[in-house]
């Protein structure tokens, strides 16, 4: 074989490459798809980053689209902003989701399974703390967050945690107007010595308007604000 | 050795941090020999992570070391090495004398950590090293390594073969040097004679990144000085048994060393790890299921739609249009007053009981309140694979328990009657799937190469005439590659007296016309609740065409299967074309009869066993031994042997056939679900003996990733 022809069939095989495949099958083109993604992306980066006034106008845009409750999201650690819509309900459990299907839910306000963020909260107990952050009231009370190892086995992840009231004020989000919210936090230990601390806003019907959440040591912090 | 990747999955090894676990003397730290341990030449007590899987690439005195370790168990470490010498040549002077500027060594290793670290008592390991074939770096040790505070880890023991070469102080009876049978058997009669010499060394750790070490080696480097099977060696020069250097650990997988040894020389090492038992994301960061649609209290009496014209057509279009939104496809539905079953087919989640999951989340969404049991039933290639059955009201009560909950409520069935009274889905039989791309075919650690590939282009097409019923073929045309190149003069045992079943199969190799990989036609079925069936015929593979048949018996909870296979081949012609050639060949006849009975066994700890008995392509009768160690992501690393009636001699170089597998999941590299995966197979030599047809579909594999034993490991998924 010539070098020419050599060069020849190595282009022509570069150029398969490139067009990497094609096919009629289902998740043909993932795979690839998937890799070139996986270069230039950060993995789990879904939602963006928002300037503020860009943010305002989205929200705005939002109230304006939809009759559903609507809550504004931002997950600390990324800088990604996102505006949630309850799309489900399931007796005390909310599902909020965002146009590009990644959700939390929540009970009593309490965040408790996210979805499509990776590193999930598959599922938790939170009804002692729920209780006591609802109701307005100090004392203590045990969570357990639920999460998939590397093998997809559960793993839980318990905590010990103490429920403080802070003052009151008054707060307007979206189409909630002048609210009296009391300050409430959560301070939770878990095993291993480490720790994580919750705040809420919560008004006189026990509602949580606005919180910010623990969502595990990959994710970290998330902010929710009810907007209707 | 053969490799089949997909072109883009190249390079995605060992992109995982390292998790330390809290077991007994573990290191981050690969020595020159790429196993665990944190001296340079010699080995101590210490074990690395339990599931890592490591590369080190180490460089000194000519010699390339490349070795692949994996800790088996917390205490048990296997290796693999792959070494290169430069200007190395057995016989050198003499006619028999090797023909290669480099020599390409492959080497075998096992370690095992006896006693664990103690307070005050040291751990204490056992290991052989090269223990299989020529022994070019064969050598047995009992080590002892204590820690002492949280910085400085003493190591010390004795060693035989090249570890008790420099410095003796005893001998206990004699070490041979011939190689048993044609190479590639344990040499047993070596480990633990000759003369015994201590080694010892120390590490220290300086922070988090930096250790440094220092040893005092036992190894007199024979081989490499020209006192061994190359008198004219001189890889190096040994002026001193001291060894000193350090590691840095860049980042959770890479570390790199250096070091001064022998008094004379620099050595080099870079070493990759990768957690098997961790993820890069763990959950996966795939887009979030519908959630669960909760019926209104008392709705489920309501039965009026039954009577509805046309309401189950259109419920069966909205059902099949969700499914594939999720990635499936519905294959078959029967709708009843208050049942439904579902036959799907899942090309997307690699994890099943998340495409059950996800599945039932979409029948909530789409069937009227009345229907309260949902059977849903996987499918390969048509036939029912495997069935859960479960409650809608379970699915809405436990959408936010833990997942065990909802696990204890579903019934895992065989579903072999799952296409009864329905037909499938328009659309989905017939039906054509085709692709085209690229291929790679690689063969790597040969002892004539490092390296053997084929690249180039490939059509394959699967057309499904009806469930269970398949007819496929793979095109392929070779651009560029190498498989086909002529051995390289080396002597070994050579290929031994069987009949050339597999040993020629680098004619099939050889030119760039489009060749048929494939043209078969397959039927799947079911024989009962527990039985599965497969009949192939055609050109099953390059090499060989023919009919093979195949029954499995696997019930849903059981740990165990049987299975039986027989095949009735012919070689084709080795221009891959639609020919078969003579079965007749100077060594003999290829028979046309092979098969065997096979036995699986899931472990349940993460290990699982197979064991193949019956009669083998060059007409040998034996057995094939195989252990994995399968992890929960679809990671799998094991190992198998073959041996049959044939003696070491008639089977030529290697002696008998054995290998490492490794499965490489791609969902786990790019962290959303996917059924595509990588099988990296190091085998040794290709050779007659021991040869199976290689047949696309076999029953075991199908089937299995959905029956309880398997979708109950994983259940978490079940809610992702």
């Amino acid at each position: 074989m010539t070098v020419l022809r050599k060069i020849a069939r190595l282009a022509a095989l570069a150029a398969v490459a490139a067009l990497a495949g094609c096919g009629n099958e289902t998740d043909q083109g993932l795979v690839y798809k998937s890799v070139l993604q996986g270069l230039s992306q950060n993995s789990g980066q879904t939602m963006s980053a928002m300037a503020p006034e860009q943010t305002a106008a989205a929200v705005q845009a939002s109230l304006a689209q939809t009759d559903l409750p609507l809550a504004l999201a931002v997950v600390e650690k990324r800088q990604a902003t996102a505006i949630l819509a309850n799309i489900e309900t399931n007796g005390a459990y909310r599902t909020w989701g965002t146009s590009d299907r990644r959700t939390v839910t929540t009970a009593q306000g309490l965040v408790t399974a996210t979805r499509g963020l990776g590193n999930d909260i598959m599922s938790s107990s939170v009804s002692q703390v729920a209780a006591l952050v609802t109701g307005r009231k100090a004392g203590t009370g045990r969570r357990v967050m639920r999460y998939l190892d590397g093998e997809n086995h559960t793993v839980e992840i318990a905590s010990d945690c103490r429920i403080a009231r802070g003052g009151q004020k008054r707060v307007s989000s979206g189409t909630i107007q002048n609210v009296l919210v009391t300050e409430m936090s959560e301070i939770c230990s878990m095993s291993g010595g480490k720790s994580f601390s919750n705040s809420y806003l919560v008004d006189g019907r026990g509602r949580v308007l606005a919180s910010r959440q623990w969502l595990g040591e990959a994710n970290g912090y998330i902010a929710l604000q009810l907007l209707r | 050795m053969r490799v089949r990747y997909s072109a883009a999955m190249i390079g995605t090894l060992a992109l995982v941090p390292v998790t330390a676990t809290p077991e007994s003397l573990v290191t981050s730290s690969k020595n020159m020999y790429g196993t665990p341990g944190g001296l340079i030449d010699m080995p101590t007590a210490e074990m690395a992570p339990d599931g890592e899987l490591a590369t080190t690439v180490s460089h000194s005195g000519n010699t390339t070391k490349t070795t692949l370790t994996f800790q088996v168990m917390p205490r048990l470490t296997g290796s693999f090495r792959y070494s290169a010498l430069s200007d190395y040549r057995p016989d050198r002077g003499l006619p028999t004398a090797y023909p290669n500027a480099t020599y390409y060594d492959r080497s075998f290793d096992l370690r095992y950590q006896l006693i664990e670290e103690g307070q005050y008592r040291p751990g204490v390991a056992v290991g052989l090293r090269d223990l299989i074939g020529t022994g070019l770096y064969s050598g047995e040790y009992v080590v002892a390594t204590k820690t002492i505070g949280s910085r400085l880890r003493v190591t010390g023991g004795v060693g035989w073969g090249r570890l008790g070469s420099y410095n003796s102080f005893t001998t206990m009876g004699t070490r041979p040097s011939d190689t048993i049978g044609s190479g590639g058997i344990p040499t047993y009669d070596r480990w633990f004679r000759g003369p015994v010499a201590a080694f010892g060394g120390v590490s220290f750790q300086a922070n988090d990144r930096l250790s440094f070490k220092a040893e005092y080696s036992s190894d007199a480097y024979v081989e490499e000085t020209g006192g061994g099977q190359d008198p004219g060696a001189n890889l190096l020069t040994r002026k001193s048994p001291w060894n000193f250097g350090f590691d840095y650990q860049v980042n959770r997988a890479v570390s790199v060393g250096a070091y001064y040894m022998h008094g004379s020389t620099f050595g080099v090492k870079v070493s990759l790890a990768t957690d098997l038992k961790g993820a890069p994301v763990p959950g996966g960061q795939e887009t979030a299921p519908l959630p669960v649609a909760v019926r209104p209290k008392f709705s489920a009496r309501d039965l009026g739609w039954t009577v509805e014209p046309g309401k189950t057509d259109a419920v069966q279009k909205d059902v099949a249009g969700a499914m594939a939104k999720e990635g499936m496809v519905l294959e078959g539905m029967k709708l009843e007053g208050n049942r439904v079953r579902v036959v799907l087919r899942n090309p997307r989640y690699d994890i099943e009981a998340q495409g059950f999951g996800r599945a039932a989340r979409v029948l909530t969404r789409n069937l009227p309140d009345s229907v309260e049991e949902f059977t849903i039933v996987q499918t390969y290639k048509g036939m029912p694979t495997g069935a859960v059955t479960m409650t809608r009201s379970d699915v809405e009560a436990l959408e936010n328990a833990p997942a065990g909950n909802m696990l204890s409520r579903v019934a895992f069935s065989g579903g072999a009657g799952a296409w009864d009274g329905i037909n499938p889905v328009p659309g989905t039989y017939p039906r054509l799937s085709w692709s085209l791309g690229p291929f790679a075919k690689l063969s790597v650690f040969d002892p004539d190469n490092p390296v053997k590939a084929d690249a180039g282009l490939m059509l394959k097409g699967d057309y499904h005439i009806a469930p269970g019923w398949v007819a496929s073929g793979a095109v392929s045309v070779k651009l560029v590659g190498n498989l086909d190149a002529a051995p390289s003069g080396r002597t070994g045992a050579g290929p031994g007296t069987l009949p050339p079943v597999r040993s020629d199969s680098r004619l099939y190799a050889m030119g760039n016309d489009p060749k048929i990989e494939y043209l078969t036609l397959a039927h799947y079925g079911r024989l009962g609740e527990d039985w599965y069936s497969r009949v192939t015929a055609g050109y099953l593979e390059p090499m060989y065409g023919g009919v093979s048949g195949e029954v499995l018996w696997k019930p849903t909870s059981s740990r165990l299967a049987i299975g039986a296979e027989v095949n009735v081949v012919r070689p084709r012609d080795y221009d891959m074309l639609f020919g078969l050639r003579s079965p007749v060949t100077p060594m003999g006849r290829i028979p046309e009869v092979n098969g065997h009975v096979s036995a699986y066994y899931d472990f349940g700890n993460g290990f699982h066993g197979q064991l193949d008995m019956g009669r083998y392509l060059a007409g040998d009768w034996g057995a094939t031994v195989a252990l994995d160690r399968e992890f929960g992501n679809g990671w799998r690393v094991g190992a198998y042997v073959t041996k049959t009636n044939v003696s070491s001699a008639a089977f030529g170089e290697g002696s008998f056939d054995k290998g490492i597998r490794i499965t490489l999941p791609l969902s786990w590299s790019i962290g959303t679900p996917s059924k595509k995966k990588n099988d990296v197979v190091i085998q040794s030599l290709t050779r007659n003996g021991g040869a199976r047809v290689s047949v696309n579909g076999r029953l075991y594999e199908a089937v299995r990733s959905t029956h309880q034993t398997d979708v109950a490991k994983t259940w978490g998924r079940f809610w992702r």
